[in-house]
C-alpha cells in the first residue's frame, strides 16, 4: 500500500510538469501577443513591458523562467493590473471558490448517497424508477442552464433569494446547488449501482443470518463496499466542481478564482494564466490521488498488497 | 426456452421493456425530427431579421416579409422566399406618413414670418387634416405631441412654452396620415408580372416591414406566429432553436467520432501489445487524465482562434482518453476469454479472429459509449459558447444551441421578463441531452452481459 | 427420540413472478427432533435449498405459502422482521455454499465471527477478540490470535468454511442448516470440512443439524436420517443405513448410482509396450513472466510446468489428475501451443511441432482439438451452435458450406442433440447440452487425439454420467486418443487407461488405471484416494 501511494505521489509532480509545458506551449506558441488589444502603446513602453515580463528572451529561456515561477510559485504580477501580483489574486479570490466548492461537493455527496441507497432499497419500484428519470435529467442540465433558471424563478419570480454576490450566507445558497446538482445526480446513479450490487453479494444473506438488524447490515457490510464507486468518481467529481465554478462564478457574479481565470485567459494575461492553471491543476491532482488512495484504503485487499 | 431468440431479439425485448430507453428515443426522435426538418419546411428563415418588432415574446404574429421590400414589374423582387414563391399578393400598407415643416421667424416673442419651403403663408392652421404635431426650437429641443392649434402673424405661438421672448426660430413639423393602401402583386416564376396600387397599375412599389397590416398569400394569411417568440432583431427564435440544434448536433457527432477513433485505435494497440508497452502507453494517459483539459481547451480557443477545426482538435482531445480506456478495458478481458482459444482451436486465422470473434463483442460498449459522450460534446461545445468563445466557420459564428443560451442569459432582462429568450433553446438542448443520457443508459442495461 | 423442535405441515411453496406462479414446495410434512442429524439430499432445483432458505427466512423473492412450519411450536410463517432477528443466528443457524463469497471482505475474521454473539448480546464479559480466537481455535485454525484480525482474502476457501462454521456454531443454535458446505471446495479440502462437521454434530448432541447435498455419499457416517427430495416432494424419508441398503424411489436409486465409487470394476485399455505413441512430450517447462513495474523492471516467474515428459500411445485415454493449480491446464495450453511451453519437445506422429507458427500451428490443429472446462465461455454466444460446429470445416476450407451445414446437423445427432437445433444459441441450452455442442465441435474435423480440459467438473453429477458415456461410445466410433484431465479421481477412473497425477507443476506418478489404487505410492496419491467420500455399505447396484 505504501509502495503504491508512494508510486502515485511521485506521478503528479510529473502530471504537473506537462500542464505547465502545456500550458506555456499553448499561450507562447499562439499567434499574437498580450498588449496587442491595448490602444497605441508607445514602442518603448511595450519594450518595457516585454523586458518586465521576460517576453524579449528567446523562448527556451522563457520557459525555464516560467518553470522556476511554477516551483516558487511566483510568478511575477498580473499583466493586465500590473500594480497587484498574481499571488495576491489569488490569496484574495481562491477562499471564496474553495468555500463554494466544499458546499457543493458536501451537498452533492449527501443528496447523491441519500438518494442512490433510496432508489435501490425500492428497486424497480416507482419510486427507484423516478428518481433515475430525475438523476438522467440532472446529468443533462448543464450548469449554466440550471443557474439561470433557478434566478429566473426565485430571484427574479419569487424574489426569495439575491440573484448575485457573494457577501451574506444567503447568496451561497443558488450557486452552491447550482453547482452539486450534475453531481449529486452520478454519485445517486453511481450509488445506486453499488448497492443493487452489494446487496446481491451472498455475504449480505449471510450476515442476515446470523440474525443482524438490516441497518446494521445496511451500515456495515453494505455502505463501505457500495460507496466505494462514489469514492472513484471523487476524483473526476471534484476536477467537474471546478470547471463548473467557473461558470457559476460567471453567473453569480461571484469573486472567485474562476473568474480571474476566464478574464485573464480572455485578456491573455499570462501570469494571471500560468498561476491560475497551476492552482487548479494541483487541486485536481490532489484530489484525484487522495480519492484514488481512499478507495484502495477501503479494499483490505489492496491495503495489504505489496504491488 | 423453445421458440428461437437471436442474441439481437433478446436485446430487443430488452431494450422494448427498458422505460428509461424508450423515454430517451421518443426524445430523440422528436428533436431529430425538428431538427432535420424544421428548418426545410418553415416559411422563414434563422437569419431574417424583424428589427421594428424587436424581442417579441411567443405568440406574436409576424409577416413573411423582409424589413425593406422592393418589386419591379418584370424583375426578380428583393423580398422573402415566401413572397416569391407566391402567385398572388395582396397587401394592405399603412401609408407612409406625410410630414410638412414650417419654418416660422419670431421677433419680440411675436411671429414675424412663417414659411414652407419657399412658399411664406400668413397663416396656418394645424386644426384639421393632420394627426399630429411637433415643434423644435433653435437649441434642438423637441417637444411632441402639440395640441392642434392655428398659427398667424404677428400673433404669439400658441403655446406657452413657446412665447419665450428669446426665441428666434421655431421649426413646426405637422403629420398627416396617409390613408392605406391596398396593394396587389401578381407573379409568375419568382418575377413580378403587375402590381396595383388602390386599383391602379403601377410600375414598381416599396414597403417596409412595419407597414403591413395584412397580408395575403394567394388567398392565405401571409401572418406567422414566432412560437417561441423572437430576439431583439426579431429573428423567429423557433427556426433558430432548430437550425442551431443541426450545428450543435453536427459539432458533437463530429467531435465523438474523432475521440473514438484516436480512442479505440490508442486503446486497441495499447490492449492487443500488452506488458511494457501497454503500461507505458497507459501511464500516458493517466498522465493527461489528471490535467485539467477544460482550462486547456480555453487557452486553446482564445490563443489559436474559435474555427470549428481547433474546437474538434481540442475536444476530441480530451474525450478520446475515456475511449482508449475502454476500448483497452475490452480488448485485454476479451484476450483471456476462452472462446478465443477456443476460435483459434477451430483453425480461425488471425482476420477471422478480430472480424468474426473479436470486434462484434467490443460493439457494445463503443456504442455504449458514443451514445454518452454527444451530450458531453455538445455540453462542452455549450460551455465555450457560454464563455463567449462560440466556434465560427470561415470567420462566420455558429449560432449553435450554446450560443442561443448564451444570448438569452444576456437578455434575461431585471426582472426575467425575456424569460423565453432562455427557456426555448435551454428546453430543447436539455430534452436532446435528457434523451442521448437514457438511450445510452438503456443500451448499457440492456447490452450488460451479466443480465443474461 | 424427544419431542420435535422443527415441524412441517403440509407445506407448499411457489415463486411468483410476473403473474405467474412457479411452485417449489409441495406438500411438504416432516419432523425434525432435537439432536436429531438429517439429512436433505435430490438433484439439483428439487427445491432442498428453497427449503433450507425458508427456515431462515432468507427468501427474497415474491412467494405465496400454504400450511406450516411451527418452530418450538410457533409458526414461522407468520414471523415479525423482530422475531426473525432474534431467531437466525441465535437459534437457528446457516452455513452457505460458497465460502469465498459468504465472508464480508472488508470486515476483519474476528468480527465476523463473533457478530452474531454481539447482535444477539450473548457475549458476556468477554471480549470480542478473545471469543473469536476461542472460536477459531475451536474449528481448528492455527494461529487464531493472529488471524483472528486478518480479513477474508488472507485465508483459504477451506479456511473460510471453517470461519463459517465457526460463526454458525457460536451461539449454539438449536438447529444448524449446512446448505452443500463442501460442494465449492477440492477434494482434500472437503474431507476436512467433513470430519470438522462430523466433530460439531458429534459434540452438540442436543443440537439439530440439516445437511443439505446432492451427494449421498457425505451423508453416511454424519446423519441418521435422510430425506431424500424430487419436483419439489419429498419421495422417501428413512434411516441412513436402511436408505442405503434397499432404497425404494428412483430418485434415490438414482442417487446411490452416481455416488462416485472406487469399488466399481473398470475395464482399461492395456497398451501393448511397443504401441506405436502418438504423441510425445519431452521435458516441457512452462514459465509465466509477470513484470511489473514501469520504469524499473521487476519480474516475477512462475514456473507452471516443470520437465515434465509422457507420451500417448495410440487409441489410449491419457488422464492426469491434479488439484486447481498443479499445472494441468498449462500443460495441455503447451501441448496446444496456446500457451507456448518455454522449452521442451513436443511429437505428434513423430514429426516436432514445437516453435510451429503461423499457418504451419494453423494445420496441426486439425489433428489435436481441445474440450474445455465451461462449455459457456468457450462458445462464442454471437454464434448459433450449427454454425459454431461448422466453423471449423469452414476455417480449414474441407468442404462447401452446404456440406458443412449437413455435416454439422450429423454431428448434432452423433452427440444426442436434436439436429433442429442448428439455429439455437448456447444461452438457450443447458451446461450438459453445451459441453456436448463443444465436444462436436472437437470432433467434427476427425482429429487424431482430442484433449479434454476438466470436461465434467462444471456439471451436475448425473450429467456428469452422461457426458462420459458419451465420450466412451466416441471413443468406440472413432478411435479416439485422448488427453483427460480433471481432479476428480473417480471419473479418471471410470474413463482413463493410465492414470498420471500431477503435483505443483511435476508429474508425481503414472500408473496403469486398474492397479492404481492398490499400487499408488506417492503420499500425495494415496491423500487423493483417501479423500474421496465412501459409501461403506456393500450394495449391489446392478439389480434390486
Amino acid at each position: 500500500m505504501l509502495q503504491i501511494a508512494l508510486r502515485r505521489i511521485a506521478l503528479a509532480p510529473i502530471t504537473l510538469f506537462v500542464l505547465v509545458s502545456f500550458t506555456f506551449l499553448m499561450i507562447r506558441l499562439a499567434p499574437g501577443g498580450p498588449f496587442d488589444g491595448e490602444r497605441e502603446l508607445p514602442p518603448e513602453v511595450i519594450e518595457a513591458l516585454n523586458e518586465q515580463f521576460y517576453l524579449d528572451k528567446p523562448l527556451p529561456k522563457q520557459y525555464l523562467n516560467t518553470l522556476k515561477q511554477a516551483i516558487t510559485f511566483d510568478f511575477g504580477s498580473s499583466m493586465k493590473h500590473r500594480d497587484r501580483t498574481v499571488r495576491e489574486i489569488i490569496r484574495e479570490h481562491l477562499p471564496n471558490s474553495i468555500k463554494l466548492g466544499a458546499l457543493a461537493i458536501s451537498i452533492a455527496i449527501c443528496v447523491g448517497l441519500v438518494a442512490g441507497m433510496t432508489a435501490a432499497l425500492n428497486a424497480n419500484k416507482f419510486g427507484d424508477w423516478g428518481t433515475m428519470l430525475i438523476c438522467v435529467i440532472g446529468i443533462s442540465l448543464p450548469t449554466f442552464v440550471f443557474g439561470p433558471i433557478l434566478q429566473l424563478i426565485f430571484g427574479m419570480k419569487l424574489k426569495w433569494l439575491p440573484i448575485a454576490g457573494f457577501e451574506t450566507p444567503n447568496q451561497i445558497i443558488l450557486p452552491a446547488i447550482t453547482l452539486a446538482l450534475p453531481f449529486s445526480a452520478r454519485i445517486a446513479r453511481l450509488a445506486r449501482t453499488g448497492f443493487l450490487e452489494v446487496l446481491k453479494e451472498d455475504y449480505v444473506m449471510s450476515a442476515k443470518a446470523r440474525g443482524s438488524s438490516m441497518a446494521r447490515i445496511l451500515i456495515q457490510h453494505v455502505l463501505p463496499a457500495a460507496v466505494r464507486p462514489v469514492v472513484s468518481y471523487l476524483g473526476p467529481a471534484i476536477a467537474g466542481i471546478v470547471t463548473g465554478s467557473l461558470v457559476v462564478e460567471m453567473i453569480f457574479l461571484i469573486p472567485g478564482l474562476g473568474r480571474e481565470f476566464v478574464e485573464g485567459a480572455l485578456n491573455r494575461d499570462y501570469p494571471l494564466i500560468m498561476g491560475t492553471t497551476f492552482v487548479y491543476g494541483s487541486f485536481i491532482i490532489c484530489s484525484n490521488l487522495t480519492a484514488d488512495l481512499l478507495n484502495r484504503w477501503l479494499d483490505p485487499q489492496s491495503r495489504g498488497a505489496e504491488e | 426456452m423453445l421458440e428461437s431468440h437471436t442474441p439481437f431479439q433478446i436485446f430487443l425485448k430488452r431494450f422494448f421493456s427498458h422505460r428509461l430507453a424508450l423515454i430517451g428515443s421518443f426524445f430523440l426522435i422528436a428533436v431529430g425530427l425538428g431538427v432535420v426538418l424544421i428548418p426545410e419546411i418553415s416559411p422563414t428563415d434563422p437569419s431574417t431579421t424583424r428589427p421594428w418588432l424587436g424581442m417579441s415574446p411567443p405568440g406574436t404574429q409576424f409577416p413573411l416579409c423582409l424589413s425593406e421590400n422592393q418589386f419591379k414589374i418584370n424583375e426578380d423582387p428583393l423580398t422573402s422566399p415566401a413572397l416569391k414563391n407566391a402567385q398572388s399578393i395582396v397587401l394592405e400598407l399603412k401609408g407612409n406618413e406625410e410630414q410638412t415643416e414650417y419654418r416660422v421667424v419670431l421677433r419680440r416673442g411675436k411671429i414675424r414670418t412663417i414659411q414652407q419651403g419657399v412658399t411664406a403663408y400668413d397663416e396656418v392652421s394645424f386644426k384639421e387634416g393632420y394627426s399630429r404635431l411637433e415643434a423644435i426650437d433653435a437649441n434642438g429641443k423637441v417637444v411632441t405631441n402639440l395640441p392642434p392649434a392655428i398659427i398667424k402673424k404677428g400673433d404669439k405661438p400658441p403655446i406657452t412654452w413657446l412665447q419665450n421672448k428669446k426665441q428666434r426660430v421655431l421649426i413646426f413639423r405637422a403629420y398627416k396620415e396617409a390613408s392605406n393602401q391596398q396593394i396587389t402583386i401578381e407573379m409568375q416564376g419568382g418575377i413580378c408580372k403587375s402590381i396595383q396600387q388602390n386599383g391602379n397599375a403601377i410600375e414598381q412599389t416599396s414597403f417596409d416591414g412595419k407597414q403591413i397590416i395584412d397580408i395575403k398569400l394567394d388567398g392565405k394569411s401571409g401572418w406567422r406566429t414566432f412560437h417561441f417568440g423572437s430576439d431583439q432583431l426579431g429573428r423567429d427564435l423557433f427556426v433558430r432553436v432548430f437550425y442551431g440544434g443541426r450545428i450543435s448536433v453536427m459539432v458533437g457527432l463530429t467531435a465523438t467520432f474523432v475521440s473514438l477513433f484516436i480512442g479505440l485505435l490508442y486503446g486497441t494497440i495499447a490492449g492487443y501489445l500488452g506488458g511494457k508497452w501497454d503500461r507505458l502507453m497507459m501511464a500516458f494517459t493517466d498522465i493527461l487524465y489528471g490535467l485539467p483539459f477544460i482550462f486547456l481547451v480555453i487557452l486553446l480557443m482564445v490563443c489559436f482562434g474559435r474555427n470549428l477545426f481547433m474546437f474538434f482538435l481540442a475536444l476530441g482531445a480530451v474525450q478520446w482518453l475515456t475511449m482508449a480506456r475502454i476500448a483497452r478495458g475490452q480488448v485485454v478481458v476479451l484476450r483471456t476469454r476462452e472462446y478465443l482459444d477456443a476460435a483459434r482451436m477451430s483453425g480461425a486465422t488471425t482476420w477471422n479472429l478480430i472480424f468474426k470473434h473479436l470486434i462484434p463483442h467490443t460493439l457494445g460498449p463503443v456504442i455504449v459509449y458514443t451514445t454518452l459522450t454527444v451530450p458531453v460534446v455538445i455540453m462542452e461545445e455549450s460551455f465555450l459558447a457560454f464563455l463567449g468563445l462560440q466556434i465560427q466557420y470561415n470567420n462566420q459564428m455558429l449560432d449553435s444551441w450554446g450560443a442561443l443560451i448564451k444570448e438569452g442569459i444576456d437578455r434575461l432582462g431585471n426582472d426575467g421578463q425575456q424569460s423565453w429568450l432562455l427557456l426555448f433553446p435551454a428546453s430543447v438542448m436539455v430534452i436532446t441531452l435528457v434523451g442521448l443520457n437514457a438511450l445510452g443508459d438503456g443500451l448499457r442495461d440492456c447490452l450488460d452481459p451479466k443480465e443474461h | 427420540m424427544s419431542k420435535p423442535i422443527l415441524k412441517i405441515n403440509n407445506f407448499s411453496l411457489a415463486y411468483q413472478n410476473l403473474g405467474q406462479s412457479f411452485p417449489a414446495l409441495k406438500n411438504i410434512s416432516l419432523e425434525i427432533a432435537s439432536g436429531e442429524k438429517v439429512a436433505l439430499v435430490g438433484p439439483s432445483g428439487c427445491g432442498k435449498s428453497t427449503l433450507a432458505k425458508m427456515l431462515m427466512g432468507l427468501i427474497q423473492q415474491q412467494i405465496k405459502t400454504d400450511g406450516q412450519i411451527l418452530w418450538n411450536s410457533e409458526d414461522l410463517t407468520k414471523f415479525s422482521q423482530r422475531r426473525w432477528q432474534e431467531v437466525r443466528g441465535k437459534e437457528i443457524a446457516m452455513i452457505f455454499q460458497d465460502p469465498l463469497t459468504s465472508l464480508t471482505p472488508h470486515i476483519q475474521v474476528g468480527k465476523t465471527l463473533t457478530e452474531s454473539l454481539k447482535v444477539h448480546n450473548l457475549l458476556g464479559n468477554e471480549s470480542r477478540i478473545n471469543k473469536a480466537v476461542t472460536l477459531l481455535e475451536e474449528v481448528q485454525i492455527p494461529k487464531a490470535d493472529q488471524r483472528a484480525k486478518q480479513y477474508p482474502f488472507e485465508f483459504s476457501g477451506g479456511m473460510r468454511q471453517r470461519v463459517m462454521i465457526g460463526s454458525a456454531i457460536s451461539c449454539k443454535p438449536q438447529l444448524l442448516i449446512a446448505d452443500e458446505p463442501s460442494t465449492a471446495l477440492d477434494v482434500i479440502t472437503q474431507e476436512h470440512i467433513l470430519s470438522l462437521l462430523r466433530e460439531v454434530a458429534d459434540h452438540a448432541t442436543e443440537h439439530a443439524m440439516i445437511l443439505i447435498t446432492h451427494d449421498l455419499a457425505i451423508v453416511d457416517g454424519l446423519c441418521d436420517r435422510v430425506i431424500v427430495m424430487e419436483q419439489g416432494e419429498i419421495v422417501e424419508d428413512r434411516a441412513t443405513k436402511e436408505l442405503i441398503r434397499d432404497p425404494q424411489a428412483d430418485t434415490t436409486k438414482q442417487l446411490l448410482a452416481a455416488v462416485p465409487s472406487l469399488n466399481t470394476p473398470i475395464f482399461p485399455k492395456e497398451m501393448a509396450k511397443d504401441a506405436p505413441s502418438l504423441l510425445k512430450v519431452e521435458n516441457i517447462n512452462l514459465i509465466y513472466q509477470s513484470s511489473s513495474g514501469l520504469f524499473k523492471k521487476r519480474t516475477e516467474s512462475t514456473h507452471a510446468v516443470k520437465d515434465v515428459s509422457f507420451d500417448v500411445k495410440k487409441g489410449e485415454i491419457l488422464g492426469l489428475v491434479g488439484q486447481s493449480g498443479s499445472g494441468k491446464s498449462s500443460l495441455l495450453r503447451a501441448i496446444l501451443q496456446l500457451k507456448p511451453a518455454t522449452s521442451g519437445h513436443i511429437f505428434l506422429d513423430g514429426k516436432d511441432i514445437m516453435g510451429l507458427t503461423g499457418e504451419d500451428l494453423r494445420q496441426t490443429r486439425q489433428t489435436m482439438q481441445l474440450v474445455f472446462q465451461d462449455p459457456q465461455a468457450s462458445l462464442n454466444e454471437r454464434m448459433t451452435i450449427g454454425d459454431a460446429i461448422a466453423e471449423p470445416l469452414l476455417n480449414f476450407k474441407v468442404c462447401s458450406k452446404e456440406e458443412a451445414k449437413e455435416r454439422s446437423r450429423e454431428m448434432l445427432k452423433q452427440v444426442a442433440l436434436d439436429p433442429n437445433w442448428y439455429y439455437r444459441y448456447p444461452h438457450q441450452l443447458s451446461g450438459g447440452q453445451r459441453q456436448r455442442v463443444c465436444i462436436a465441435k472437437a470432433l467434427i474435423l476427425k482429429p487424431q487425439i482430442l484433449l479434454c480440459d476438466e470436461p465434467v467438473s462444471a456439471l451436475d453429477v448425473h450429467v456428469q454420467d452422461e457426458i462420459l458415456k458419451l465420450l466412451e461410445e466416441l471413443r468406440e466410433t472413432y478411435g479416439l486418443t485422448m488427453i483427460f484431465i480433471t481432479h476428480d479421481l473417480t471419473v479418471v477412473r471410470r474413463i482413463a487407461d493410465r492414470i498420471m497425477i500431477m503435483k505443483t507443476g511435476e508429474i508425481v506418478e503414472t500408473l496403469g488405471a486398474k492397479e492404481f489404487l492398490e499400487k499408488a505410492t506417492h503420499p500425495y496419491s494415496k491423500q487423493l484416494i483417501h479423500a474421496i467420500p465412501q459409501i461403506e455399505v456393500e450394495i449391489n447396484k446392478d439389480g434390486n
